[in-house]
């Protein structure tokens, strides 16, 4: 098995979770505005979702090999960063599930939030830190391993994107309790999520075709 | 699953998995390592690379293993460290050695 289709496999089953995660989450929504379902419930199962989102992406993480990128030098440490993200997320991951499965919703909501934005703040910093390689030359790689390295990055960025801009929006949410505001501040997390999904895009692209 | 069972069932690439989480290694360094032949080694390295648990690249003329487990197997590799199976020489049959892979390191 080629090192191509296992990797492809673990993106598809992040793909495979994110629209599972959005259908649930429409039917979730679309359940409570029909009446059939209680606030209470319906925010309950949506943490538990998160929960399950969080595991799942944590899990595959160090297989996607987001830092493999070219100049990441050096490549041991690199691999250390990604599987002590993909540790943390699954068990932030872990601790969103036990909270809504068993504390009372307002904690849950609150500590959920937080585990969320620490674990981003600790994933972005240290990531920052190992892709510095890249910033500063690093790693002479061959021109088939950066072609290849920037498809890959085609394919897993815009999915940890989607994901970290998921997770901190059911942070900010998860921290509000008026409806009015938590509405407001969906619509313009969305708003912003293909603003920044497109811009993220162009870069890409230019990196893509600069190789 | 029960493929990344019978890949981490073995000693030698227990110990494999192990040596690469400190860095990607060249086919050669990590047969280093061991007191096996390298065909046999070349086995070990085609049935973790079968399972996805290591990714290989070619590097002019030596192959460069570097790890690639999901969290999942890396805690039953975790596991199996902590509870028994030690890294001691398998009582199993060794896995049928190959002839193509590079050494080079």
């Amino acid at each position: 098995m080629s090192t191509q289709i296992v990797y492809t496999r673990a993106v598809k089953t992040m793909v495979l979770g994110f629209l599972g995660f959005a259908l649930a989450a429409a039917t979730l929504a679309a359940a409570e505005k029909l009446g059939f379902l209680d606030a209470a419930v319906v925010k309950r199962a949506m943490g538990l979702i998160i929960g399950v989102m969080i595991v799942v992406t944590g899990n595959f993480l160090p297989k996607a090999r987001p830092l493999n990128a070219p100049g990441v030098n050096p490549a041991g440490p690199a691999a250390a960063a990604e599987r002590f993200a993909g540790w943390t997320l699954v068990l932030v991951g872990i601790a969103y599930l036990v909270l809504f499965a068993l504390a009372p919703l307002d904690q849950a909501r609150k500590i959920s939030s937080l585990l969320g934005i620490g674990a981003m703040i600790y994933i972005a910093a240290s990531w920052a830190w190992m892709a510095r390689g890249a910033l500063l030359g690093g790693r002479e790689d061959s021109p088939a391993a950066r072609a290849l390295a920037a498809e890959k990055r085609r394919l897993i960025v815009p999915l940890l994107f989607a994901f970290f801009y998921a997770l901190a929006t059911a942070s900010a949410v998860f921290l509000l309790h008026n409806r009015h505001q938590i509405e407001e501040v969906s619509w313009w997390m969305f708003l912003g999520f293909w603003l920044l999904y497109a811009a993220l895009m162009v870069v890409l692209d230019r990196k893509r075709c600069s190789n | 699953m029960s493929t990344v069972f019978k890949a981490l069932s073995d000693p030698t690439r227990r110990r494999v998995l192990e040596l690469l989480r400190k860095r990607p290694m060249s086919a050669g360094e990590l047969a280093d390592h061991f007191n096996v032949s390298k065909p046999t080694m070349s086995a070990h390295f085609a049935v973790l690379r079968e399972v996805g648990l290591i990714a290989s690249e070619k590097h002019g003329k030596s192959v460069v293993y570097e790890l690639q487990m999901s969290v999942l197997e890396d805690a039953l590799l975790q596991f199996a460290r902590a509870f028994g199976w030690k890294l001691e020489h398998s009582k199993r049959p060794e896995p049928k050695p190959l002839n193509r892979e590079v050494f080079n390191s």
